[in-house]
């Protein structure tokens, strides 16, 4: 056996077992429920900040740089109009669904329901974002961005919120949206109250058009 | 006016009249039906072709519904298959298209490949279909397009293939979607826009036509003004007009034919003649009977006589057969009788031997209606029987039990009993014998031929005879002459009427009659 071949033989040794553990850590994950926040997390952005607005907009852009993912301006209407129906569709009749020319806001509090105790959702509540979920992928080209609150202020409720998004946005991610295309926002830190910690914290997920050349509609 | 002349011309208004009515009546009720039927044949057109255009978008939003169950692959020769019977089972589908997001992959029908993109939905129904009216940015080919989309799958509808008028070519049709002209049959329709035209039905005669409007917002915001000549109503409803018309002419000749049968009736003269009784227009008039002898007043006879409303009179010898005929007679004779009685209490002022004759008929001596009407007047005026004498007419001397019980029940109440115009019938003496008889009248036809030499004036003689074989009072009846009187003196007729001594008078030239006499007498 040469120095080469032994190189050679413990490069494929490494990356076995460098599989084997990433399997068991895939295997630990998907077994686990409910479900925990994911290791590839997407972008995460404070809401409600001037610098928020602007990283929106980077990862927006950042997704418009392929060009199959965007829409011209003057689509947008029909895209967001079938959109609708298809969520109407997907959600029922009693959605309550917001619309501006570039955005439909989708209110899914007391839909989707979090763990009383802990920052991830159930498989049961997972499974009820599927529909959803499949739509979206349908419609690629837009941003989808997750809103969680968590009826508190301060760092521990920011926490909470951060933690329950990256919940739902790995849920999305298991039914086909990718990560790329989710958005987290949170509540920046204010003064430190302590998170009440609900079950049905508040869930909204806003569907953004990627348009061309960044425009919008706003 | 007379009578007569009021009825006739009476009877023509009441007949125009009458007319007028029933036709106006009848034309009233046919139009109102007309126009009832018309409403609801014209607001049919309208609401079918409305109900026929919601059913369509919502069967093709159930269509729609189906095709994202379909099991074939899409855009595989069965899919598109699926598709393609699908569109050609309804003729107004321009075309289906099969879309992932906002991208037509594949379709069948005569739409562009890349399909349609409006900016900005009409619709989004809560099952999730969306609806695009008509408009420019769903014009293909000179159409505006319906379009609808559930899912993964769309369909364009043409709008004016939902307007189907039926055969009449006449009719006209617009579609309003949201109070925008969407679609015209024929395509160059010129029909009032929804909100100048009422909802339901307007009849407008200036234009001759009957405009129907449809409107209503559930499925889609639809209004359909329809409209049609009016031509159409009546050739429609023509024949209910002609049922109209027949029923009509019949109702008419039934009112005709009453009104003319009421004035027939009104014109009978025996219903003239009732009516006089009924006003009292029928009178009694007065002929004195004279004693030959001393020239005084004796009695005389009570006449009726019939005053009419113009102030003429009809003569008795032409209403007392009426009367006879109608079975009024026995009434005119109580009438005579009840006033003759009521006469009697003045004329007794004047002379007290005065009696009065009334007149009786066939019928009188039928029942004894008429004696026992006598009996209680002359009871009421207290009156003495003996000065009413009953006329009884040779003719009318029926040889039957009740008349001879009546006339011995006369006689027996004290009442004197004549045979009245004696010799214009064919009695015998055998026959007058069967009778209780009091006085004999000489008819005026014998009293005529005293002196003439006629053949006719001997029998005068035996009719004296035999009055006088029979134990009759003898009155002469038509005295015009002295020679007439100094006659019948000397063949021993001491009574006599007469124009001679006096027409028939009313009861105030009756008195003044009786008391010149009086005075004559008394001179």
């Amino acid at each position: 056996m040469t120095t080469d071949n032994f190189s050679f033989g413990f490069a494929i040794l490494t990356r076995l077992v460098a599989l084997m553990l990433a399997s068991c850590a895939l295997v630990a994950c998907a077994g686990h429920a409910p479900t925990r926040p994911a290791a590839v997390v997407p972008s995460v952005r404070g809401h409600g900040s001037g610098n928020t607005e602007r990283s929106e907009a980077e990862v927006k852009r950042d997704l418009a740089k392929n060009e199959r993912n965007t829409l011209s301006v003057s689509e947008a209407g029909y895209y967001l109009d079938v959109l609708q129906a298809r969520l109407v569709q997907a959600l029922g009749a009693d959605v309550k669904l917001s619309r501006t020319p570039d955005r439909i806001g989708i209110d899914l509090a007391h839909r989707v329901p979090f763990e009383s105790r802990g920052p991830w959702i159930s498989e049961a509540s997972c499974r009820l974002l599927q529909p959803l979920a499949s739509a979206l992928v349908e419609y690629r080209k837009t941003a989808v961005v997750v809103k969680v609150g968590a009826n508190g202020t301060g760092k521990d409720a920011e926490r909470l919120e951060e933690r329950r998004a990256h919940a739902v946005a790995e849920c999305l991610s298991r039914f086909g949206i990718a990560l790329r295309r989710i958005v987290i926002m949170t509540t920046p830190s204010a003064e430190a109250t302590p998170a009440t910690d609900v079950a049905d914290a508040g869930l909204v997920l806003d569907v953004e058009l990627i348009l061309r050349d960044g425009k919008s509609g706003r | 006016m007379h009578r007569r002349e009021k009825i006739i011309i009476g009877t023509f208004l009441a007949g125009l009249l009458g007319m007028s009515v029933l036709f106006a009546s009848l034309a009233w009720v046919l139009w109102r039906e007309s126009i009832a039927a018309e409403n609801a044949y014209a607001g049919n057109l309208a609401t079918t072709l409305g109900e026929r255009t919601e059913r369509i978008i919502a069967d093709v939003r159930d269509m729609l519904a189906t095709f994202d169950k379909l099991p074939a692959q899409r855009c595989s020769p069965e899919h598109l298959d699926a598709l393609q019977n699908a569109a050609v089972s309804k003729p107004y589908i321009r075309g289906i298209g099969f879309w992932r997001a906002a991208q037509r992959l594949c379709g069948v029908g005569f739409l562009p490949p890349a399909g349609i993109k409006p900016l900005r939905a009409d619709r989004i129904y809560p099952n999730g279909v969306i609806a695009w009216w008509p408009s420019k940015q769903t014009e293909v080919g000179g159409v505006k397009l319906f379009l609808m989309r559930y899912g993964d799958h769309d369909v364009a509808i043409d709008p004016s293939l939902l307007l189907d008028l039926g055969p009449s070519r006449h009719r006209q049709a617009v579609l309003w979607v949201d109070k925008l002209r969407m679609a015209a049959m024929p395509p160059d329709a010129e029909l009032p826009p929804p909100g100048a035209v009422p909802i339901g039905v307007t009849l407008k005669r200036s234009q001759g036509v009957i405009v129907s409007h449809y409107a209503r917002d559930e499925i889609l915001p639809i209004d359909i003004v329809a409209s049609e000549p009016i031509e159409n109503f009546w050739s429609r409803h023509a024949s209910l007009l002609t049922l109209g018309s027949v029923l009509g002419l019949l109702l008419v000749l039934g009112w005709t034919d009453i009104v003319f049968r009421f004035s027939r009736y009104q014109l009978r003269p025996a219903t003239e003649l009732r009516q006089a009784l009924a006003a009292h227009r029928i009178c009694v008039q007065y002929q004195p009977v004279i004693d030959l002898r001393t020239g005084a007043c004796v009695g005389a006879e009570a006449l009726a006589r019939w005053r009419r409303q113009d102030g003429g009179s009809t003569s008795p010898a032409a209403f007392i057969p009426v009367a006879e005929e109608a079975g009024l007679i026995q009434e005119i004779t109580l009438t005579v009788m009840r006033t003759a009685i009521r006469d009697l209490a003045r004329i007794r002022r004047e002379a007290r031997t005065v009696s009065i004759n009334v007149n009786l008929s066939r019928d009188d001596l039928r029942n004894s209606r008429l004696g026992d009407a006598l009996a209680e007047g002359l009871k009421a005026e207290q009156l003495e029987p003996r000065l009413i004498k009953l006329e009884i007419t040779e003719r009318a001397l029926v040889n039957t039990d009740t008349a001879r019980q009546l006339i011995h029940k006369f006689r027996d109440r004290g009442h004197q009993v004549a045979i009245d115009d004696f010799g214009t019938g064919y009695s015998s003496l055998s026959y007058l014998q069967s009778f209780e008889l009091d006085v004999l009248k000489i008819d005026k036809s014998f009293v005529d031929a005293i002196g003439t030499g006629a053949a006719t004036s001997q029998v005068i003689l035996h009719v004296i005879e035999m009055a006088k074989s029979l134990g009759l009072q003898i009155v002469a009846e038509g005295v015009e002459t002295q020679e007439q009187a100094r006659w019948l003196v000397e063949n021993g007729v001491f009574h006599a009427q007469g124009y001679l001594f006096s027409r028939p008078l009313d009861l105030s030239d009756f008195i003044e009659f009786l008391r010149s006499r009086h005075a004559h007498d008394d001179r």
